[in-house]
């Protein structure tokens, strides 16, 4: 009698916590990838690696959730690395223009932030025009942002003629290199836009009707909801948090690249989209966290094993595009049951 | 009937690519010959035959940018494997083959598609990553030179050649390619029941089903046509380069979607022409080329691109919103 009942309660456990939610998907096969490559590689399991890996993640962690908040209003934000490499550039002009030969550290600082208010106010503005172009003007969603990111990335290119752009003051290394209590920079930047995000979506009324508008446009508007600047708003939140993962970039690679993470980037931010689970309306900014560490000790585990494999990167973009067909096949059988239990 | 003709989307498009040549003939003289012209049309072909085949896609009102690795799927093997064997004979296999793999590619894209109820546009960006993938790396990551014997000097092969200012400029055999491709596709988008399905399926998905057309049909056939017209203008470049490259195209996906658009294709979906895709790779081809004449660095094409392809798609969306 006891075992029947100790059966049941986990099966109502199971019910609840994994069939039934998506974070608790999330957190098995995150379970199942680490214990996998701990299994397999033994220099897996490290802290070394896994500051590399909190290191890695966040710079794509916060231009992720950007695209997450693109499809909760309903939409998709392809020009999100354009506008993150635009902002980078700009405060890397910034910088370039304003140093002067024997600058005192604490000025030099104030340099820094200075130009991480430019790459946040150029992020603020991409994302402004793509807030209007979509909310407003009502283009669809993926082909104005594919055509404001091609946009954002010629920018670039016209502007620089192509080339990176390199010599920043050694004070701007910290940002993307530094630590605090032995954990990566990056990585409390990323923990803070999650945090934000969290309250934001959950505890404020913007939050509220960014839900209200990705569930159903017309039931929003007709709530009095004014739908087009909660989509406009959206973008700008998106194009600001693209600039802080541009300044990251540009501190750790100390230069402005206009093709830095190219076709990648954005699969991975839509492939991070699809395992957590968000769709119009739905999803949650901490299963996006969970699912980006999933995706980050994948893409380390794969590094280390495929370490002596020639032309690796390749290989890697390979599995990356198989994984994400993989996943959005996965996706059509979790809708099914879905759909059919409703 | 003339009044329908002058009314007509792609008339106006002609109308601006004149007024447009003739602006950029104004500021440097020298772009006003009919060399320029066989040089932009030389370079266009490729892509005119890969928006022919977006075209279906963008139609069925969603967004590809996998067909630039189809491309280099269908080709770079192929072309491996046949240097391999020691091929010396003419272009027409490697035409063959090429299709034949872009046609498999698209098959599945249409099957995946269809079976799994994925939005085109995320299949696409895993299929763009994977095809590139897997040719770089389970073929091999550097540009070859090697030509079979019966191919070399094809890229030579002149319709006719004008002598002008730069050189001497000439109208390749490619360029007839376009007239039969444009027509078949053009048949098979107005006048046969699939075709017309295409823009059933574009303008109202559901309506479409309920009218009885078949999505998986439509699916399996649009897909196909892109991936063969893929393979097509990936073997053309490659052969007209002389090396075939295992990223081909990489990167020129914006470029076909915004002559497409450009061309009149509805972003939504319902609404394009063979006709005006025609004409709006063209325009694109001139703004490259007026880039050059006028001046400035290549390096700003993708930003003036970018912003055509902006400004169009709002103005395209604000009239047909207006109609409604």
């Amino acid at each position: 009698m006891a075992k029947d009942n100790f059966m049941e309660k986990l099966k109502a456990f199971w019910d609840r916590n994994v069939a039934k939610s998506r974070l608790g998907q999330l957190f098995i096969v995150l379970f199942v990838i680490t214990i996998f490559f701990v299994l397999t590689e033994p220099k897996f399991f490290r802290w070394q690696t896994y500051e590399s890996m909190l290191l890695q993640m966040s710079e794509l962690g916060i231009l992720a959730i950007g695209v997450f908040l693109c499809i909760l209003v309903g939409g998709l934000n392809i020009s999100i690395l354009g506008s993150a490499n635009l902002s980078a550039l700009m405060a890397g002009l910034f910088m370039l223009s304003m140093a002067r030969d024997g600058m005192t550290d604490a000025q030099l600082n104030l340099l820094v932030l200075q130009a991480f208010g430019v790459a946040i106010l150029v992020g603020a503005l991409c994302g402004l025009f793509n807030g209007i172009i979509v909310g407003y003007f009502r283009l669809p969603p993926l082909l104005a942002t594919l055509g404001t990111g091609s946009l954002f990335i010629g920018l670039f290119k016209g502007i620089t003629s192509g080339e990176s752009i390199f010599g920043y003051p050694e004070n701007l290394g910290f940002i993307g290199g530094g630590k605090l209590l032995g954990i990566p920079v990056p990585f409390y930047l990323f923990l803070g836009a999650t945090v934000i995000m969290y309250i934001l979506l959950h505890y404020t009324k913007f939050g509220y009707r960014m839900y209200m508008t990705g569930a159903n446009e017309t039931t929003a508007i007709f709530s009095g909801i004014d739908t087009r600047s909660v989509i406009m708003k959206t973008y700008i939140v998106a194009g600001i948090l693209s600039s802080i993962t541009g300044m990251i970039i540009l501190s750790r690679t100390m230069s402005a690249n206009y093709d830095y993470g190219a076709a990648t980037y954005v699969l991975f931010t839509i492939f991070v989209a699809v395992i957590s689970g968000s769709r119009a309306g739905f999803g949650s900014v901490i299963n996006m966290f969970v699912a980006m560490f999933a995706l980050q000790t994948l893409q380390t585990g794969f590094n280390y094993l495929l370490q002596t494999v020639r032309g690796n990167t390749y290989f890697r973009d390979f599995i990356w595009g198989l994984l994400l067909i993989v996943f959005l096949i996965i996706n059509y059988f979790t809708n099914v049951k879905r759909i059919e239990q409703n | 009937m003339k009044l329908k003709i002058f009314k007509s989307y792609e008339f106006l498009l002609f109308l601006l690519l004149i007024a447009f040549a003739g602006m950029i003939g104004l500021f440097n003289p020298a772009f006003f010959s009919i060399g320029t012209l066989f040089d932009v049309i030389r370079i266009q072909t490729i892509y005119i035959l890969m928006a022919f085949g977006l075209l279906p896609v963008l139609i069925l009102g969603g967004v590809d940018i996998s067909f630039v690795a189809i491309a280099a799927v269908s080709t770079f093997p192929i072309h491996m494997w046949l240097i391999g064997l020691g091929y010396e004979g003419g272009i027409w296999l490697y035409y063959i083959l090429c299709t034949a793999v872009g046609i498999l590619v698209g098959l599945l894209i249409g099957f995946l598609l269809d079976t799994f109820k994925i939005r085109i546009f995320d299949l696409s960006l895993g299929m763009n990553t994977l095809l590139y993938g897997f040719t770089l790396f389970f073929v091999g990551s550097l540009t070859n030179f090697d030509m079979p014997a019966g191919m070399v000097g094809w890229n030579q092969r002149w319709l006719f050649t004008v002598q002008s200012v730069v050189g001497i400029s000439g109208l390749h055999i490619s360029f007839i390619s376009i007239f039969i491709v444009g027509f078949l596709l053009h048949y098979f988008l107005r006048y046969t029941t699939l075709g017309r399905g295409v823009f059933a399926v574009g303008s109202d998905k559901s309506v479409a089903i309920r009218t009885g057309f078949n999505l998986r049909k439509v699916y399996m056939t649009v897909f196909p046509i892109m991936g063969a017209l893929s393979a097509i203008a990936g073997l053309t470049y490659s052969v007209l380069e002389a090396n075939f490259r295992p990223y081909l195209f990489l990167g020129k996906n914006m470029q076909v979607l915004a002559a497409c658009v450009l061309g009149g294709a509805a972003v939504t979906g319902g609404r394009g022409s063979v006709l005006g895709t025609f004409l709006g790779t063209i325009l694109i081809g001139l703004v490259n080329q007026a880039l050059v004449y006028l001046g400035f660095e290549t390096q700003w094409f993708d930003f003036v691109v970018g912003t055509i392809f902006i400004i169009y798609a709002t103005f395209q969306t604000a009239t047909t919103r207006s109609k409604r």
